[in-house]
C-alpha cells in the first residue's frame, strides 16, 4: 500500500506542520483553490500565508461556473470570497485565474472533462516546491479529477526529474457540509476521469462490485448509480468511527429498505471507514477491494466501483484507494469511481466561517523518499 | 424462491437470472407489440419514460430468456401465454427461438469520447462496431447454451467486407473477440488515461461497419449454420451525445439491408425531429415508433389494469405465505361509509344550505332541490348529488339569459345535465373536503401507475408491505381498507413530490413550475361551474410553440430555461407528454401531470382535461407567478 505509513496533519497539528514545513527552507508554494460561495474558501490560504517562511506564495484559482439558475443570488458571496483572496495575496503573490464551465450540451453537467481541460493549463504548477490543493470550496468532481491528474502527472515526472510535493487540504466542517446543501442533482451518472472501471465493456463479463460510501440524503444518487451499474455485489461503506457515534446506525436506518430489501445486500458486506482520517479510510477501502481482487483472481477477477457519497475527507481516502488499485490493473481487474454530480447548491444560513477543522494530507513528494 | 416483499426486488432487468426474469415477466406486456416478420427485418423505435418496461421487452427476445420461455411453457401452463404471444410474433417456434436478439446497452462512456476532438466520431463508430461484434458473439453462445468466452472457438462468422471495412471476412469467435476487444481496450485506455496526454490513441473507423457485418454475416456453431434472424436491440440511446445520436440514427435509417433493429430510448418531447435525419419518415425508413405509455393508454378497456394485475400476481406468488394468490383482491374496492356518515351528513347539509341561499331569488330550482332532497341513497351518494346540483345551478346562473328565470326546471332536465363527468368531479370534491377515500382500489391504482411499470411496482409494493404486516401479525383482515390504501398512496405521492427539487439540475425551477401548474389545474378543476369536468390535469402547448422551444424557429433562446425545465419534467416522468394532439384545428403538445402527482394535489386521475398555455406564461411559472381563473372555487 502506497500510503501506509502516511503523513496527516489535523487540528492544532496542521498549523505546526505548515510552520515547520515552510520555515525549514525557502519554498515556492502554489495553492490551488476553488472560487465559490462557500465561506471556507479562503481559510486554508490564510493559514498557509500566516505560517511564515520564505519563497513565493501564489494562488491558482479555479473559477468554476455551473450555470446555476439563481447564480445572481450567490454572486455576492462569490465576490466576497474573491475580494478576500485578493486582499490576502496582495503583495504576497500572483493570482492565476482559470475559468471552468461545468455544463455542456443541453445543460448536461460535465465537470470531469472540463477539469481535465483546465488541468492542461496548470503546467506551471510543476515548477513550485509545493502544490497545495485546497478542496474546501471545490465541487467534489473537480477536486477528485484535479488531484488524480496531479498525482499521475507527478508519478510520471518523478522518474526523470525532481518533482514538487503535493498536499491536499480541506477545512472540514460538518455544520457547513450540512448547510451548504446540494439543492439538486444532475441526471447523469458519470465517472471520475481515468476511473471508468470498464463497467460498460462487452469484452469482459466478470463481477462488478460496488462500494458506495454512504452519507446522509443520498437515496437518489444511490438509485441512479445502481440502475446504471447493475452491480453483482454491493459493499456499503459506513463512516465509523465517527464524530457522532450513532451516525452509522442512522445511516443504516436511512437506507435499510433500499439496501437490504430492494438491493438485497448481505449485511455481512457492510464495511467501515474512518470519518476522521482519510488515510485510514483509504486503507479500509483499499483492503476491501483487494480481498475481492485476490479472491477472484483465478476467476477473471472483478471490476471494483467506488461511489464517494459521504464527506470530502472520506472521498479523498476513496480516491487514493482507487488510484493505488489502478497500479494493480491487469487482466480483467479494473477500478472505477462513479458519481452523480450536484446540479446546484443552496447556501445555508451560515455565512461566517463556522467551526471547522483543518486537515492536511501529504500525498506525493519528499516524505516518500524519507 | 420466496421473498418477504417481492415488489421490492429491483434486480428485475439485467442483473437477475433468466429464470427469475421470465417468471416475473407478464405476458400482456407483449400486447403493445404488433406485427409479424417485418418486426425482425426493420427498424423500430421503442420509447417511454424511465421505468416504462423497454429494457424488459428487449431482454425477453434475447436467447437466454427466449429459450427459458420455451422450456418453462412446455411444463408449466403459467408460461404458455408468453410462449404463445412470442410464437404469434414470430420469435419462437416449437419452443425454440427463431430470432437472435443481440442486446447492446449504451452507457456514458460513449459520451466521454466526444472529448477526443475531431477523431471522436470515428472512435465512436469503432467502439460501436466492436461492441456489436462482441454482443453478437455473446448472443450466439447463449443461443447454443454455451459460455462466453470459453466456448468461442465453436463460433465462426463469414462475410464479404465492403467499403474498407476491417472486420475479418472469415473468423472464429476467438479471433473476432480478440479483434473487437483490442478496439474496446484502445478506447478504454484513452478514457482511463491520467496525467499528461500520451501517444495513446483509440482505434477509429470510417463507417458503422458493425451494422453491415451483422446484416450480412453467416454464422456457424460447431460447423452448423445458424439460421435464426439476428435482431439488434439497442438500449438507452439517450445516453449518447446529440452528435452521436444523430450519426447513429442516420446510419440506422440509411441501412438498406434487411436487419431487425429495435432502438429503445427515453421519450423526449423536446428534441428537434426526435433527432432523426431530415426527411426520414415512419413506414418508409423505419417501421414504427412504439410509445409504450401511449399504447397502454390507448388500449381497449381494462387491458392496462389486466397487465398490471398480471405483473403484481407474479410477484405476490413469490411472497412467503401468498403463493397462488392474486394481488388486486387483497385491496378493498369499496369504501366502508359508516365511519364517514357524520362528515358526509355535515357536507350534505352545508351544500344544501348553500344551494337554498343561491336559489332563494326564484322558484326555478325548486324541483331540482326537491328531487335531490328526496334521494334515497347512501350518505356519499347524497353528498355527491348535492355537489352536483350546486355545480349545475352555478352553470345555469352563469348562462346568458336565454330562457326566463321563472321557468321552473324539471327533474328530467337535472338527470340530463348531471353527466358522469360532473358527478365525478363532485365526488372528488366531496372526498377532498370530508376525507372520504377517493384514491383506492385496483382501478385507481392502475391509473396511478401512469402506465409505468416501475411506478406501479413501487406503489403496489408499498400497499403489499401493509398486507404482509397484517398477515404476519395474523390480523383478521381479508383486504386492505380503502382508508389505508389512500393514506399509503398519498404518502407515496408526497415522497415523489418531495424528490422533485433534488431530482434534476434545475430542480427548484422545476418545482416552482409544477407548483404554478398545480395551482392552475386545481383552480380550473374546482371552479364553481366545473367547466372542464372531470377536471384539468395538464397544459397544452401549440406545436408551433413547441418548435420554438426546441430551437427549430428563431426566438427559442428566450425560452431556454423553459425548455430545460420541461425536458427535465419529461425525462424524470413528472409530466407525461402527448405529442401532436389535434384540437380545434390545431396540433398540440399536451403535458399531463404524472397521475401520482395528481394525488398530491387532489386532482382527478382521468386524462382529457388540459388548458392551452402560451410560452411567456409558462416562463413566468418558473419564477413562481401563476395565472388563476377569475371564478370562485366550489370547494
Amino acid at each position: 500500500m502506497r500510503w501506509d505509513p502516511y503523513v496527516l496533519s489535523r487540528g492544532d497539528e496542521f498549523d505546526a506542520f505548515w510552520a515547520r514545513h515552510l520555515t525549514a527552507r525557502a519554498r515556492r508554494v502554489g495553492i490551488v483553490a476553488g472560487l465559490g460561495f462557500d465561506p471556507r474558501a479562503c481559510l486554508v490560504s490564510q493559514k498557509l500565508l500566516a505560517a511564515g517562511g520564505e519563497g513565493e506564495r501564489e494562488l491558482w484559482l479555479i473559477c468554476y461556473e455551473n450555470g446555476q439558475a439563481d447564480a445572481d443570488t450567490l454572486k455576492p458571496l462569490v465576490d466576497a470570497n474573491d475580494v478576500s483572496f485578493q486582499e490576502l495575496f496582495a503583495g504576497r503573490g500572483a493570482i492565476h485565474r482559470h475559468p471552468l464551465q461545468m455544463r455542456r450540451e443541453n445543460g448536461r453537467i460535465a465537470s470531469a472533462s472540463a477539469t481535465q481541460r483546465v488541468f492542461q493549463e496548470l503546467e506551471p504548477l510543476f515548477g513550485y516546491d509545493d502544490i497545495v490543493v485546497d478542496v474546501s470550496a471545490m465541487p467534489r468532481m473537480i477536486a477528485l479529477v484535479l488531484i488524480s491528474q496531479l498525482v499521475a502527472a507527478l508519478d510520471t515526472q518523478k522518474a526523470s526529474k525532481p518533482i514538487p510535493n503535493l498536499h491536499v487540504v480541506t477545512a472540514e466542517s460538518v455544520v457547513m457540509d450540512v448547510s451548504v446543501a446540494e439543492e439538486s442533482l444532475a441526471e447523469d451518472v458519470v465517472n471520475v476521469t481515468g476511473f471508468t472501471g470498464r463497467v460498460g465493456a462487452e469484452s469482459i463479463s466478470n463481477p462488478k462490485i460496488w462500494f458506495p460510501i454512504l452519507g446522509e440524503g443520498q437515496t437518489i444518487r444511490l438509485q441512479r448509480i445502481h440502475d446504471k451499474l447493475q452491480p453483482d455485489e454491493i459493499c456499503p461503506v459506513i463512516p465509523f468511527p465517527s464524530l457522532n457515534p450513532r451516525r452509522g446506525d442512522a445511516l443504516i436506518e436511512e437506507y435499510r429498505s433500499l439496501l437490504f430489501e430492494d438491493y438485497r445486500v448481505d449485511p455481512r458486506n457492510v464495511l467501515y471507514a474512518s470519518e476522521f482520517n482519510p488515510f485510514e479510510a483509504y486503507r479500509q477501502v483499499f483492503g476491501a477491494i483487494d480481498r475481492y481482487r485476490l479472491a477472484l483472481s483465478e476467476l477473471d477477477s472483478c471490476r471494483a466501483i467506488i461511489s464517494p457519497l459521504s464527506s470530502k475527507v472520506l472521498s479523498m481516502g476513496a480516491l487514493l484507494a482507487a488510484y493505488d488499485h489502478r497500479a494493480q490493473r491487469g487482466g480483467q481487474f479494473h477500478v472505477g469511481i462513479h458519481y452523480v454530480e450536484a446540479g446546484s447548491y443552496r447556501p445555508g444560513p451560515v455565512t461566517e466561517p463556522p467551526a471547522y477543522e483543518l486537515i492536511g494530507m501529504w500525498i506525493v513528494g519528499e516524505w516518500e523518499d524519507s | 424462491m420466496t421473498s418477504r416483499n417481492p415488489f421490492r426486488i429491483r434486480s428485475f432487468q439485467r442483473a437477475s437470472g433468466d429464470d427469475q426474469f421470465v417468471r416475473l415477466f407478464a405476458s400482456s406486456a407483449l400486447d403493445v407489440v404488433e406485427g409479424g416478420a417485418e418486426l425482425w427485418e426493420t427498424l423500430q423505435y421503442l420509447r417511454s419514460a424511465p421505468g416504462g418496461g423497454k429494457t424488459s421487452l428487449l431482454r425477453l427476445i434475447t436467447p437466454g430468456p427466449l429459450r427459458k420461455v420455451g422450456v418453462l411453457a412446455a411444463r408449466d401452463a403459467r408460461f404458455r401465454k408468453t410462449s404463445e404471444r412470442l410464437q404469434a410474433l414470430g420469435a419462437l417456434k416449437d419452443g425454440r427461438p427463431t430470432v437472435l436478439g443481440i442486446i447492446l446497452s449504451f452507457s456514458h462512456d460513449y459520451r466521454d469520447l466526444d472529448d477526443l476532438g475531431p477523431r471522436a466520431p470515428r472512435v465512436f463508430r469503432a467502439l460501436f462496431t466492436a461492441r456489436v461484434v462482441l454482443a453478437t458473439l455473446r448472443a450466439l453462445l447463449e443461443m447454443g447454451g454455451k459460455n462466453f468466452p470459453d466456448d468461442l472457438s465453436s463460433i465462426r462468422a463469414t462475410w464479404t467486407p465492403s467499403d474498407g471495412a476491417t472486420i475479418p471476412a472469415d473468423a472464429t469467435g476467438d479471433s473476432l473477440r480478440a479483434w473487437a476487444s483490442e478496439i474496446e481496450d484502445s478506447a478504454y485506455e484513452v478514457l482511463d488515461e491520467l496525467g499528461p496526454p500520451s501517444e495513446q490513441t483509440a482505434r477509429s473507423m470510417i463507417g458503422f461497419d458493425g451494422l453491415h457485418w451483422l446484416a450480412s454475416a453467416q454464422f456457424e456453431d460447431d460447423g452448423v449454420g445458424i439460421d435464426t434472424q439476428p435482431v439488434l436491440l439497442l438500449d438507452e440511446l439517450q445516453e449518447l451525445s446529440i452528435r452521436q445520436r444523430e450519426a447513429l440514427n442516420e446510419a440506422l435509417t440509411a441501412l438498406r439491408k434487411p436487419l431487425g433493429i429495435w432502438v429503445a430510448e427515453r421519450l423526449q418531447a423536446l428534441q428537434p425531429n426526435d433527432l432523426l435525419a431530415v426527411g426520414v419518415r415512419e413506414g418508409r425508413d423505419y417501421q414504427r415508433e412504439i410509445r409504450l405509455e401511449e399504447r397502454w393508454r390507448g388500449a381497449a378497456g381494462s387491458s392496462l389494469q389486466r397487465f398490471l394485475g398480471e405483473i403484481a400476481d407474479l410477484r405476490v406468488d413469490q411472497a412467503d405465505g401468498f403463493q397462488g394468490r392474486s394481488f388486486f383482491p387483497l385491496l378493498a374496492s369499496e369504501r366502508r361509509l359508516d365511519k364517514w356518515a357524520e362528515a358526509l351528513k355535515a357536507d350534505s347539509d352545508a351544500s344544501e344550505a348553500s344551494i337554498v341561499a343561491l336559489a332563494s331569488e326564484s322558484n326555478r330550482y325548486d324541483e331540482w332541490i326537491k328531487s335531490t332532497r328526496s334521494l334515497d341513497a347512501d350518505p356519499l351518494a347524497r353528498s355527491v348529488a348535492w355537489r352536483t346540483l350546486q355545480i349545475l345551478i352555478h352553470r345555469d346562473l352563469a348562462r346568458e339569459q336565454s330562457s326566463f328565470d321563472f321557468d321552473a326546471l324539471q327533474q328530467s332536465e337535472l338527470e340530463g345535465r348531471a353527466t358522469n363527468a360532473i358527478q365525478s368531479i363532485a365526488e372528488l370534491a366531496v372526498c377532498k373536503d370530508t376525507g372520504v377515500p377517493y384514491y383506492f382500489g385496483p382501478e385507481r391504482l392502475a391509473q396511478l401507475s401512469s402506465a409505468n411499470v416501475d411506478q406501479f411496482i413501487e406503489l403496489a409494493g408499498d400497499l403489499f408491505e401493509e398486507v404482509m404486516s397484517a398477515h404476519l401479525l395474523r390480523r383478521n383482515e381479508q383486504e386492505l381498507s380503502a382508508e389505508r390504501q389512500q393514506e399509503i398512496l398519498i404518502e407515496a405521492a408526497r415522497r415523489k413530490w418531495k424528490e422533485i427539487p433534488r431530482g434534476s439540475v434545475r430542480g427548484h425551477a422545476v418545482l416552482r413550475f409544477l407548483e404554478s401548474m398545480a395551482q392552475m389545474c386545481s383552480a380550473e378543476t374546482y371552479r364553481e361551474t366545473a367547466p372542464y369536468a372531470p377536471g384539468v390535469t395538464g397544459i397544452g402547448i401549440m406545436m408551433e410553440d413547441r418548435d420554438l422551444l426546441v430551437g427549430e424557429r428563431n426566438g427559442g433562446a428566450a425560452f431556454s430555461d423553459l425548455t430545460e425545465v420541461l425536458s427535465s419534467c419529461v425525462a424524470l416522468n413528472i409530466l407525461e407528454p402527448w405529442l401532436d394532439r389535434p384540437n380545434k384545428g390545431q396540433r398540440w403538445l399536451v403535458l399531463y401531470f404524472n397521475r401520482l402527482l395528481c394525488v398530491h394535489h387532489r386532482l382527478p386521475l382521468g386524462y382529457g382535461g388540459w388548458r392551452p398555455q402560451k410560452l411567456p406564461i409558462l416562463k413566468n411559472w418558473i419564477t413562481g407567478a401563476p395565472s388563476s381563473p377569475k371564478e370562485e372555487s366550489f370547494v
